[in-house]
Parts: structure tokens; sequence; C-alpha cells
């Protein structure tokens, strides 16, 4: 074989020649691939519409303004520029007052002037009535047609009260005009938020539109361009002209071309202010651009992520494909040795199964390509999204990036085996199997050191707080400390693949033991044989080492996951309970005790319990006091031993004889409290315009918190904050000069929390400024889109994971029973019985499988442990991150030891039901 | 035990071609009689064992065993006959590498269900038999080849079977080997009354064997 072509015909034929080997070296690839391409495209099918989502949340392409008041023919000179669509004036009239006479006018509006085309571009409102503008109507948002209480054919009174300051007295002057309701306008969003940007609405529900042609004469009337504080001065009639530009989306925009779309837009852009440049057009709030901006990075950010999400997946399919190809490669020993005593090189060998790593590659990539075509359907669950069968999508760039990947990990998994068979001595090779293969002696030194490493790394998860242990005296053990420190980054991920690989391989290699005292376990099954199953096992420990390592990974992997995923939203639910303390949280101004009663009055309310807040001094330093009706809230909240550093919930019972305070932990150690110490409070109360008293308390600290949940307010009783907490029931709340208040309600069993939050705001809207609820926000949390589309991920990717896993020991088993057919048809032809036969390899592969789960387990386990406690290190951290086994968690695991049964029983069958005098006929016959 | 072999035809199938291996192939065998079967490379030899053992079946014909057409077995009449009535031993040995002669040897009585007692007392009369004590304790690939072979034939005595099948049972052997474990073949038929068929090259079975038989194209010619 001495050309390249000679290469190419033999490593073809080789691979349609021995399909089932072919396939057993790429599985593992192509599943890799699948999960690859499958996301790549979800992410090109969703790209469109997730462009087109973003470009919706963009009302106004540009904004522009101009010097010239002449809107008239600013508009049309816009309008004129090539690929702009529409283009219509705002006139910015003012923010009055609106009410349905001039005694009533107690709610605020934004006064726009526009032209009736402007209905016919905005076309997201909603209109009852109509939107013709005629002098002296207007049409109002709904929100101030409620609030004020009319409809259409009504009249509304605009007004605008001036506050002057005449002959060394204030005076009020109120200047009113009536216009009648001619439509009211369903305005659906004040803003919107696609992602990291805001996309600004000009027109929001606070909005009353009026003629543009009459807004010159309302802003007369009104005196809105009366300046009172620069001179009683008069803004410009027209310099509140806007002008909302919209452009031919579909002839600029080409998902395909970003940047080229980009231009374009810069491009029109540019010729508005070229063609307006006599008006003082000038072009200002690009969201389109920006948008699309936003879209692009957000397109690159996320293929990265996911690839980086799916690394356990294509590690454990580049393992498996490392497997495969070394399967077969010692199935082809012979014909190696076939071709090198009829004269080819070592280095033709090795170039020939390089080129046909190459063609697999390409194969796996193609076949991983159109499986991921199947398996997107997965994906685009991820957004939510319905998706016709046939809209599916796919890039340049996902099958750029499915090929490349598979020939890359083909050529990285068969480089290593390849140069070793390709040096292995003919007459070797021509065996049928080589003792020096079998009996290779194992070296521990690299597993161990793999377990020493990850041991220390896991250590440090746990243990290590560099602020304290940086703050000491620099020796040995602090330079290690660094140097690993440093090295965390690299090492923490992996780490669980170091403690697998290291701990698997030195239990499975090292030692027999572990097989024959697991394999005890399967003797249910094996019955006498089971010593059968531990020899088997120990006389090819590589072997059995390998499928370990793939079920251990699997497991560890999903394990972590689960355990992280609840753990994270059992944090969250802590975290919005620590912030909210009950089942509902109101923030107010107003007077704790009859808002109290009034909380109380409500049906479905079963207690209330209020605090306030004011800000006080210790010593020297600045710290925020709550007074609280503390037996209430024992009642109300449910609190847990973590907020406690000093004591225990119990102790609030002691505030109530109003001698005894609790503070928090960063108060305690900025001055060294402890339990029993006095703690002197100063509070400064102001008394209208004069001077100010200072009111000090003297408190016996009984318990030192980190916090106590639903306790906070804005500015107040952020963690940062020292904190005391006081019963409210001794001390003078009229001392609170803000007057800012919190109200926990506990509602009763039966009751919608949410009805009864709903309920306050509309019975009382001045009073509740800020109503949480908790079911409201945990359900937010829970089911973030950002969230649950991760969670969903992680769930889609461990199925694979798992796929891989049980492919993986079903193709190792399957070799095995290949080699050993000889070995099975001869004990057969003892009389052993296929029920036997399939017993001892279903022991075989329960014993690898049960050594597998407990290191996955284990690892698994340990890696979320410390993970957690990793990302726990925070002294002041609110709440706990405890770590949650739920009973999701034992679903996974009892889900993949059926998976990997199933795996195994199938091929224990398949080894069972050989034809015996196939097997037996060797020679002769 | 007897064997009856009437009509018995054998023809393999792979992919696009057939080879017939027994053309309507008839013989009988008594009781406790050695039969020696000699022949060329594919006249159908290991064929013949395979079916009389159990352990293939043929396209056509029937093999009666002690009056019972084993050919009308069903799976699991033919995994008790080969566990309790034959005893098969191969040219190449197929001992379990992994066990060590003494386990091979008790192999097919775990297979049987018979008792741990039951089994290291028939063990021991086995490694008697082939006088095998002192290596009992080796695995296969520490063995000599007639060790490995008499090693084999205590294996196929195991269950105590009527009939013993060898297939070219000295052929990996040296001559005095070779010789040796002819001779245990020829004690066992003798002695114990076993119905011994062996399959063999080796022309020193003739003396030892109370028929010697001549198979070419898949049917006895003498």
């Amino acid at each position: 074989m001495s050309s390249v072509g000679a290469f190419l015909r033999f490593a073809l034929g080789s691979i349609f020649r021995n399909r089932r080997r072919a396939l057993s070296a790429m599985i593992g690839i192509i599943l890799a691939v699948t999960l690859i391409a499958g996301e790549n495209i979800a992410i090109d099918t969703t790209a469109s519409s997730a462009l087109m989502n973003i470009l919706e949340a963009v009302q106004v392409d540009f904004m522009a303004s101009a010097s010239s008041s002449d809107y008239v023919n600013v508009t049309s000179t816009i309008a004129k520029v090539e690929n702009v669509k529409y283009v219509e004036p705002i006139y910015e009239i003012g923010y009055v007052e609106v009410g349905a006479d001039v005694n009533s006018t107690d709610h605020y509006a934004n006064i726009v002037g526009t032209r009736p085309e402007f209905e016919v571009v905005m076309d997201k409102l909603d209109i009852t009535g109509t939107f013709t503008l005629e002098n002296g109507t207007a049409v109002l948002s709904s929100n101030i047609a409620n609030s004020v209480g009319v409809g259409i054919g009504d009249t509304i009174c605009l007004s605008n009260t001036i506050r002057t300051f005449e002959n060394e007295v204030w005076r009020n002057r109120t200047y009113s005009l009536n216009l009648t309701v001619s439509g009211i306008v369903n305005i659906k969003e004040e803003s919107s938020y696609e992602g990291d940007i805001y996309f600004w609405t000009p027109i929001t529900s606070q909005t009353v539109f009026v003629s543009i042609y009459e807004a010159s004469s309302i802003e007369e009337k009104l005196n809105l361009t009366f300046h009172p504080w620069v001179n009683n001065s008069h803004y410009m009639s027209g310099a509140k002209i806007q002008y909302f530009i919209w452009i031919d989306r579909d002839k600029l925009i080409d998902i395909n071309d970003l940047e080229g779309s980009k231009t374009s837009i810069r491009q029109v852009k540019k010729r508005i202010e070229l063609s307006g440049a006599q008006y003082g057009v000038s072009v200002y709030g690009s969201d389109l651009e920006m948008a699309i901006n936003s879209y692009s990075n957000r397109m690159v950010s996320f293929r990265l992520i996911m690839l980086a999400l799916s690394l356990p997946v294509i590690a454990l399919g580049f393992y498996l494909g490392i497997l495969g190809v070394e399967l077969g490669m010692n199935e082809r020993r012979r014909e190696i040795g076939i071709l090198k005593s009829r004269g080819v090189s070592n280095k033709q060998i090795l170039l020939m199964l390089l080129f046909e790593s190459i063609i697999l590659g390409v194969i796996a990539g193609i076949i991983g390509l159109l499986c991921g075509l199947l398996s997107s359907r997965f994906f685009l669950g991820l957004g939510g999204q319905e998706i016709g069968l046939f809209d599916i999508a796919v890039s340049n760039a996902s099958i750029t990036i499915s090929i490349l990947l598979a020939i890359i990990l083909m050529l990285i998994a068969v480089v290593r085996p390849a140069r070793r068979i390709s040096k292995i001595p003919i007459v070797e090779a021509l065996h049928h199997y080589s003792k020096e293969e079998v009996k290779k002696r194992y070296k521990p030194t690299r597993d161990i050191i793999m377990i020493l490493i990850a041991s220390l790394t896991y250590f440090f998860m746990v243990t290590f707080d560099p602020s304290t242990f940086f703050s000491g005296s620099f020796t040995f053990l602090t330079l290690i400390a660094l140097i690993f420190f440093m090295l965390a980054p690299i090492l923490i991920p992996f780490s669980p693949f170091f403690l697998i690989f290291g701990l698997t391989r030195l239990l499975t290699r090292s030692t027999n033991k572990i097989y024959s005292a697991v394999s005890h376990a399967t003797k249910f099954f094996t019955k006498d044989m089971w010593h059968i199953v531990n020899k088997n096992l120990a006389r090819n420990p590589k072997r059995a080492s390998r499928v370990c390592v793939i079920i251990s990974l699997a497991l560890a992997f999903g394990i972590f996951t689960m355990t992280f995923m609840d753990t994270s939203i059992a944090f969250e639910e802590r975290k919005i309970r620590a912030e909210i303390g009950s089942d509902i949280h109101i923030i107010s101004y107003t007077e704790n005790m009859s808002f109290e009663r009034k909380l109380s009055a409500i049906d479905g309310v079963d207690m209330v319990a209020s605090a306030s807040f004011t800000s006080c001094n210790v010593g020297s330093e600045y710290a925020s006091i709550s007074a609280f009706n503390s037996s209430a809230y024992c009642e109300i909240v449910d609190l847990e031993d973590y907020y406690f550093i000093e004591g225990n919930p119990g102790v609030l019972t002691t505030l109530a004889d109003g001698e005894n305070a609790v503070i928090n932990k960063r108060l305690a150690d900025e001055y060294g409290f402890n339990v029993g110490d006095m703690l002197p409070v100063q509070v400064y109360h102001y008394e209208g315009f004069a001077e100010g008293t200072t009111h000090t308390f003297n408190y016996q600290i009984t318990g030192i918190v980190k916090y106590l949940p639903g306790l906070q307010l804005w500015g107040y009783g952020v963690y940062g904050d020292n904190m005391v907490f006081v019963d409210l029931s001794r001390i003078n709340v009229t001392l609170f000069d803000h007057g800012e208040s919190c109200f926990l309600v506990k509602v009763k069993n039966g009751f919608s929390h949410e009805e009864i939050a709903n309920d306050i705001e509309n019975l009382y809207p001045n009073e509740a400024s800020d109503i949480k609820v908790f079911q409201v926000e945990f359900d937010r949390v829970k089911n973030d889109p950002m969230f649950s589309a991760f969670l969903y991920f992680l769930t889609v990717e461990y199925a694979f994971v798992l796929l891989i896993a049980t492919v993986g020991i079903g193709l190792i088993m399957f070799v095995a029973a290949r080699e050993r057919e000889q070995e099975i048809a001869n004990i057969i032809a003892r009389g052993a019985s296929t029920k036997q036969i399939f017993s001892l390899f279903l022991g075989e592969g329960l014993t690898i499988m049960l050594i597998g789960i407990l290191i996955g387990s284990g690892t698994g386990l340990l890696t979320a442990y410390a993970f957690n406690e990793m990302i726990s290190i925070d002294p002041y951290q609110l709440v706990e991150r405890t770590l949650i086994l739920s009973p999701s968690l034992a679903l996974l695991i009892f889900a993949s030891i059926i998976a990997l049964i199933f795996t195994i029983t199938m091929v224990s069958l398949q080894a069972a039901r050989i034809k015996l005098h196939q097997a037996l006929r060797i020679r002769g016959g | 035990m007897s064997i009856v072999v009437k009509d018995l035809i054998r023809v393999y199938r792979t992919g696009k071609s057939e080879v017939i291996a027994l053309r309507g192939l008839n013989l009988d065998v008594k009781a406790g009689e050695i039969v020696a079967i000699m022949g060329p490379s594919g006249c159908g030899k290991t064929t013949l064992l395979n079916m009389i053992g159990g352990l293939d079946r043929p396209t056509a014909g029937s093999i009666l065993v002690d009056g019972k057409d084993i050919t009308q077995f069903s799976e699991n009449e033919l995994v008790e006959f080969r566990r309790r009535n034959v005893g098969y031993v191969f040219q190449f040995f197929n001992l379990v590498p992994t066990l060590t002669a003494e386990e091979n040897i008790e192999l097919p009585m775990q297979l049987a269900g018979t008792s741990h007692a039951k089994r290291k007392e028939r063990v021991g009369e086995l490694l008697d038999i082939i006088d095998l004590h002192e290596r009992k304790h080796h695995k296969p690939d520490e063995l000599s080849g007639g060790e490995q072979q008499r090693v084999a034939i205590a294996v196929a005595l195991a269950n105590d079977p009527e009939i013993i099948l060898a297939d070219e049972p000295t052929g990996e052997l040296d001559t005095k080997t070779g010789k040796e474990v002819l001779q245990l073949f020829h004690t066992l038929g003798r002695e114990f009354g076993k119905t011994e068929i062996i399959v063999t090259h080796d022309q020193r079975i003739s003396p030892l064997a109370d028929r010697t038989l001549t198979i070419e194209d898949g049917l006895i010619i003498k």
C-alpha cells in the first residue's frame, strides 16, 4: 500500500467490512455529537423567533429631535428618506393633574399631542372609541380612565397648579382645561426588559392623547411652558417635540447577516440626519440596533455556555469512544499482524488507522447531526417554543461544530491505541490474544496522585477561608495553600473526574478483593457460581474498571446536578422567606396600630405583626433599630435556628419586657458584644423644623442573630447594616421619624395568599405601598425562564449521560461475551442451561454496576457537599445554604439502576444464546 | 446407554453457500462399547459428535439414546441430557482459564446442583482416577498439555455420565502423553462401563476400541 488512494480504499473497506466494530468505535462520539448538534439546532431554530421576540419589544426604531418647531415639514422630510416606513411627531405637552372635574384632579397623567395616524403605527394600541383626535377631545389610557372614573363621552379635566412667590407670599394658581373623552386605549406595558436591555416605551399607562394641532394651545391654556425655578421663564414651545421613526425591517434586517443589518440601520440613521440637517434633526435612541447587538452577543454567549454545560457529555462520550476504539483495535491484532507479515510498515499501519479515524469522524459527525435534528425537539422545550415539525433550522455553524467535533474526538481517541498497535511485534499479533496485554502490571502511582489532588481540592473547598488563612504569618503551609488557591479554578471542575478515575482504578485494579466483596451481593442470581463471577472480573480488571468509571461518572454527574438544583431552589426559598418572613409582607408609611387593626379585620387574615424602623447610633456607629411586635412575630414567622448566632428563637420572648434587645452579628462583631452585655442606643428625633432631641435607651443583649426574617425595609435591614431589634410595646414609635413600617401577615388555611394581597391592595392602596406574597415570589423564582431552561437542559443532558453509560456497559459486556464465546460454549457443553449462563453474565454486570454506583454516588454527594460549602463561606450570609437530598435524587438513582440493569440483562441474554456448534467448531469437523 | 443414529442429515447454510456435513448417516453403538471414528478433515466427524452430544440439532434423522429420540427433546431436556448423560472431551481441552483444576472439575456438578459435600467427594474420586491430586490447585495455564487433558476428562466424568464423547483428545498431545490418555479412555470403558465414541486421527486407538469406523463425505463407509 504505497499510495494515498490505496490507504483510503483499504480504510474505507475496513470500515464497511466490519460495521459492528466501526459502530462500537463511533457510538460514544455519535452520542456526544448528537447532544451538541441538538442544542445548536435548537438554538438555530429558535434564533429567528428569538430575534422577532426581541424586535417586537422594540416599539419605536428611532427617536429623533429637531431644533425647528415646524414639525409638519420635519415629519415629511424624514418620511421621504429611503427605507423609512413611518414617522410620527409626538408633542410632549406636560405632566398634569387629571380628574373628572377641577376639584377632583388627584391623579397625574402625561399629555402628549399626536396625529390620528399614530394609531396605525402603534399597532399594539387596543382602542375603544375613536382615535380621530378632534379638537377639544382626548383619548385616555385605560388606567387613567379607570382611576378618574370617566368613560367615552365624559369630560376629563386637565389642570396645572403653579406655585409662585409673590409679595413675599407663596401663591398657588391653577390652570385647567376640559376635554371630551373620545376614546380609551388599553396600553399593555409600561416598559419592557429583554434580557439585559431596557426598551423604552414612550407611551405609558398614564398617558392622555390630544391632537398635535392643538397642542400648543393646550400648553398655553395650562401654562405648561412656565418654568418657576429659572427666573419665571418659559420653555420654548416646540422644544418638546420628538419624532418616532419606524424603518422597513423586512428589507433591512437579515437574520443570517446581522452585521450587514446593523450597517444598514446605521446608514438609514445617517440619511435621516442628513436629510433633516436644515431642521437640525438629530437621531438618538436606536433601540433597534441595540436589540440586534444584544441578540447576536446573546447567541454567541449562549452557544458557548451550552457547549460548556455539555462538557460532561462530551467527556463521557469521548471516553466511550476511546473504549470502543481500543476494543476494536484488540480485535484487529491478527489483521494487523497479517498486514505487517505481508510487508506493511509501522508508519503505514498508523497512517491507515488515522485515515480510518477521520472517515469514522465524518460519519459520526453526520450521524450525530441527523440524530441531533431529532433530539433538537427536546431542546426546543427549553424556550417553551412551539415549532412546527418542518420548521427546524440548521446553520452552517451547527454543521461545522458537529462534524469538526466528531473528527477531533475520533482522532484523539484513536491516536494512542493506533500508535501502540502499529508497533506490536508480528508474532505476538498473530496469536489469538497477548498474555502481555492481559497480564500488564498495574501501577497505582498515577491513581494515588489523582486521588490525592482531588482530596486536597475537596478539603480546601470545604474548610478553606482565605480571609482567615492568609491573615496569619506566611509559612510553608501558607505557600501550599496559596498554590492550591490559585489552581482551584482549574482543579475544582476536574476533581470529580480525578477522584472517580483514581479511586475506581485503584479499587478495581490493585486488588481483586472488591470483586469478591461486591459479587457476594449477586449471589441471589449466581448461587454457587458467584466465585466464577469474581474470577472472571478479576482476569480482566482493566475492562471492569472502565465500565465502573463510565457508570461512576454518569451517576456522579446526575447526583451533583440534581442535588445542586434542589439545594439552590431550597436556598432561594429560604432567601425569600428571610426577606418576606411570613405569607405576605407589606411596607407602609402609615401609623402602625391602626393599619395593623385594619389588616387583621380582613377576611382570611389570621395574624399580623408590625415593625417600625429608624436609624440610631450605637456609640459612634450608625445602626438601624427595629421595634416590632415580638410575640405576634414569633407566632407568624417560622424561625429556624440558623438565624441565631447566640441563643435560639426563644430569646425573642425576652424582648417583651422592654429591657432587652437582640442585635445582629455585624454589630456584635463591630464592638465584640456578647449576650449579657449592655447596649446603649441613641435615637435622634426631629421635631418639625426645630432642633431634634436625642433619646437614649439602654438594653441588655439577650441574643445575637444573623438577621430576623421579614424585618427589612428600603434602606434599612439590609444585611450590611448594624441592626438592633427591640419590642414595640415598650418604645414610643413616634420617635421613629420616618414613619416607615412593615407588616407581616399570616393567612388562614384555605385562603389564597394572592387574593388576600389583592384585597389589601384594593382596600388600602395608599397605606400599602409595597406588597410581597411569599408564594408568588417563590413561584417566580421556580418558574424563572432561565432557571427552568437550565434545569430542563440538565435533565436532558443527564438522559444523554445515562444513555452513554448504558451503551458503554452494553458494548463492553458484548465484546467480552464474544471473546469468551468458546468458553461459554464449553460451559454449556458441560450442562449449563441458558439461565445459568445468563446468571453468570448478569452477576458480572451487576457486580461492576454496584461498584460503579457506590463510587459514583459517593463522589457525586461529596462533590455536591464540597461545592455547597465552598459557595457558602460568607459569614454574614443571611440564610444557610443547606445541602438538600430530595426524593427526586432517589428516583434518579433508581431510574439509572433500572436502565443499567436493563442493558446488562439484554447483553446477558444475548451472551447466553450462542450457537454451540459455531462456537465449538474451531477446527475441522 | 446405547446410541442409535438413523438417517442423520446435517446441512449448514452460510449466506448463499450450503455445506452438507452429514448425508443420512446410520450408526449403532451398544451400551458400554468403545467406538473410534476416523476420517479426513471435513468429513463430518465433529458434526456427528455434536449431534450425539446434544450440542447441535440435525437437519433430518433421529438419534436414539437408550430408546429416546434426543432430536425431539426440548431445550430444557437437552440441557438435562448434556448435564447428566454426556461427558464431552474437546481437542483443545476447553477448560475455564480462571478456575483451578479442582474448580474446573467441580463446575459441571455445580451446574447440576449437586451438594457441596457430594461435590468434594466426587472431585476426590476423579482426581484419583486421573492421578492429579498434587496439581489440583493449579490453573490450566500452569498445567502441561497432558495434565490439562486429564483434567478435561475428569470434567467430562464429573456428573458420572453414561456416554463419553471425545473429539480428537490426543490431537494436541505428544506421543507418550497421548498414549496415556488413550489408556485412560480404555479404562473408563472397561472398568466403568461407559459408552465411548472417540473421534481421532490417532491410529493407536484401534487396538483399544471395540470398533473403528471411518466416515467419508458425511457417511460411514466402514
